[in-house]
């Protein structure tokens, strides 16, 4: 079996073509050869490399991503699409701070609307709040902020990622 | 089977369980194993989950949100009549100090799994349990009564003096519970306090507690017998808390020497000998700096941290509840000082990086570490959702060790190979507060979080090392080019590798 593609991680693209034949992955990662690693089976995963330096792994596919367990780490890889190379799709996440936007955290209820449109608020001050697993959340301004508009109201249902409140840029 | 474990009768009784997740599948494993038939009462949302697929039977109470299934007492006990059972368990959260539902449990001839409601009334009841406190001898942090609304709190808090702490009457768990530093935050905070207390136990009464800072928060386990016969199983300590949710908790404390450790548990078992405590309950303290200690409040119920009193001690307390509720009385519970030290990690779907909001989604899989010395509370499996509707406790990785030392490492290396894929999880931050030297030198306090993991936190990036992309190319691999799991491969299955819904058993 072969596999050719790129996965994308954190902004990072890792480009891999790789057969498994008999046990034993060859091939390139990122254009350079990779040692010769044997690829097992473990009771909770795979196991890549031999002896001292295995490493076990646990894959799942969760939807568009694959999630993979290492050294107590959770990776998350794009799947990469296998007959065309895609360009990273910017600005569907957005770094802290520097939104035009505040999102909802989680999926839930919003229960307060701390401001409307046209109120200016300092750095860290409350939004909104969503309630979800018995707990609120504040949403807070991530900088100084003038509320461009408000798209929630108390007692509405919200899903992650939603737009909840715009600001002036 | 093993005759000790069903003595006393209780084999082939009928016994409803009226919780969810971890604590739903403990309870319905101790009842197999015991020898009672368990009925899972589940709400819509959880049909299918593993505490109702391995119960002896199940019965749905209602829709997902806990208001109309988990938090409805004329479900649950409509579901124990219907059912038949001979007692209900209420684990912990929910109904489980619930006086309305003992007391209705018990007027319908079924056990309840737990002290009496007039109990629940008096112990279960902040207020009044600091009178009950009070009258048994045992020293109690100054307070108010309960409170009628926002001006009436500022009032009371003038008198006992900034900083307070706002609390749920009803409350456990840090829900409803605010600090309040002057007097200009009270009436917002009185809000969210009484909204979150509301909608956690059905109740808005709050009070107020003068705050002891810095303070570690011990708890000493009493289990009695409902006639005046008490035993105490020494303390657990739980200083690390987020928002007063208890995060990383152990058995015993640093802070404890057997002086202490007797002194505590005589104010503990003189408070639930005065009530004639029947079955499990807990009696939390805080310890101030200058080693006295103040009785906080006590908690008619299962705990969460259970699990680390059971290893120091070597009991099974869920089988005692049941033991004692179906009639086949009290347990031999081992007596003198606790045998090495055991730590629990309670493992949340949340993500510190984004301050700990909850992290919904479905469980893509799900792999518990197993090894002597650790133990996994898990209620969940690849392929579960996890939804809006409830707590976030994915599950509970409890190690024991010979010292505190062992313990610890023992914990962070089994947390290390716990995987959980699909919804972010808090594994990584449990991993760094046992590798935070101040905790491991046992320096604790209540705000031990705040001080030394302020605002959000982030891990080190998985940022796809090697072995992780070349994991990933091995299963997608597997797909073939079409996607689907390729008829030609090697290896039938990767375990952990599911593409689709969960496997069948």
């Amino acid at each position: 079996m072969t596999f050719t593609g790129t996965f994308r991680s954190g902004g990072r693209e890792r480009r891999v073509s790789v057969t498994l034949k008999d046990g034993v992955l060859r091939g390139t990662l990122d254009g350079k050869a990779i040692p010769d690693t044997p690829v097992s089976r473990s009771a909770e995963g795979i196991l890549l490399g031999a002896g001292r330096d295995a490493v076990r792994a646990v894959v799942a596919r969760d939807g568009g991503r694959v999630l993979v367990h290492v050294g107590g780490r959770v990776h998350e890889f794009e799947i990469p699409d296998r007959t065309k190379q895609r360009r990273a799709s910017p600005g569907r996440r957005h770094q802290p701070g520097d939104e035009a936007f505040a999102i909802s955290p989680m999926t839930g209820t919003v229960v307060q609307v701390a401001v409307k449109a046209g109120d200016a608020v300092p750095a860290g001050a409350p939004l909104l709040v969503v309630e979800a697993m018995k707990m609120q959340f504040v949403v807070r301004a991530p900088r100084p902020v003038v509320v461009k508009a408000v798209h929630a109201a108390a007692g509405k249902p919200v899903d992650i990622g939603a737009v909840l409140v715009e600001f002036e840029t | 089977m093993v005759p000790a474990l069903t003595a006393g009768g209780i084999a082939g009784k009928r016994l409803l369980v009226a919780n969810r997740g971890e604590i739903a599948l403990r309870v319905v494993r101790t009842c197999r194993v015991l020898g009672v038939v368990s009925v899972a009462a589940h709400s819509e949302a959880d049909a299918g989950m593993p505490f109702v697929e391995e119960a002896d039977e199940a019965v749905c109470i209602g829709p997902g949100p806990a208001r109309e299934s988990y938090l409805s007492v004329a479900r649950v006990v409509e579901a124990a009549r219907n059912a038949r059972v001979d007692a209900v368990h209420p684990g912990y959260g929910f109904l489980s100090e619930n006086p309305d539902l003992a007391e209705s449990v018990e007027q319908a001839g079924i056990a309840f799994v737990g002290p009496r409601a007039e109990t629940l009334r008096r112990l279960g009841n902040k207020v009044l349990a600091k009178e009950a406190a009070e009258k048994a001898g045992v020293p109690v942090t100054r307070g108010s009564g309960s409170l009628r609304d926002a001006a009436h709190a500022a009032e009371e808090a003038a008198r006992i003096g900034y900083p307070v702490l706002l609390k749920a009457a009803a409350g456990g768990g840090g829900r409803g519970m605010r600090i309040v530093e002057s007097p200009k935050g009270m009436e917002a905070e009185f809000r969210t306090a009484s909204a979150e207390a509301k909608a956690a136990f059905g109740k808005d009464d709050l009070f107020l507690e003068g705050l002891v800072r810095p303070a570690r928060h011990l708890e000493v386990q009493v289990f009695g017998d409902g006639e005046g016969r008490v035993v105490a199983l020494g303390e657990r300590e739980c200083s690390v808390q987020r928002r007063h949710q208890k995060i990383v908790e152990e058995a015993p404390s640093p802070a404890v020497d057997a002086s202490l450790r007797a002194r505590l548990c005589s104010s503990a078992k003189a408070l639930a000998e005065a009530a004639r405590y029947r079955g499990a309950g807990t009696v939390e303290f805080l310890l101030g700096p200058e080693g006295r200690f103040q009785f906080l409040e006590m908690n008619c119920r299962l705990q969460v941290e259970h699990p680390v009193t059971e290893q120091v001690y070597g009991v099974d307390l869920v089988a005692a509840q049941i033991r004692l509720a179906l009639g086949g009385g009290m347990p031999d519970f081992p007596s003198g000082e606790p045998r090495g030290w055991s730590v629990e990690c309670r493992v949340c779907a949340e993500d510190p990086a984004r301050e700990f909001a909850p992290s919904m989604g479905r469980i893509a899989a799900l792999e518990a570490p197993t090894a002597p010395w650790v133990r996994w509370d898990g209620g969940f499996a690849a392929g579960d959702e996890i939804g809006p509707h409830y707590d976030s406790l994915l599950g509970k990785l409890v190690a024991w060790g010979d010292t505190r030392a062992e313990a610890v490492d023992r914990a962070r290396d089994a947390l290390g190979r716990l995987a959980i894929l699909g919804p972010r999880t808090n594994i990584d931050f449990l991993g760094a507060i046992l590798s935070h030297p101040r905790f491991r030198e046992g320096r604790l306090s209540t705000s031990f979080l705040e001080e030394e993991f302020p605002g959000p936190w982030r891990p080190e990036e998985g940022d796809g090392g090697d072995a992780a992309v070349l994991a990933a190319a091995c299963a997608l691999m597997q797909e073939g080019p079409t996607g689907g799991r390729s008829a030609a491969s090697p290896w039938t299955s990767l375990p952990g590798w599911r593409a689709g819904a969960r496997e069948g058993p």
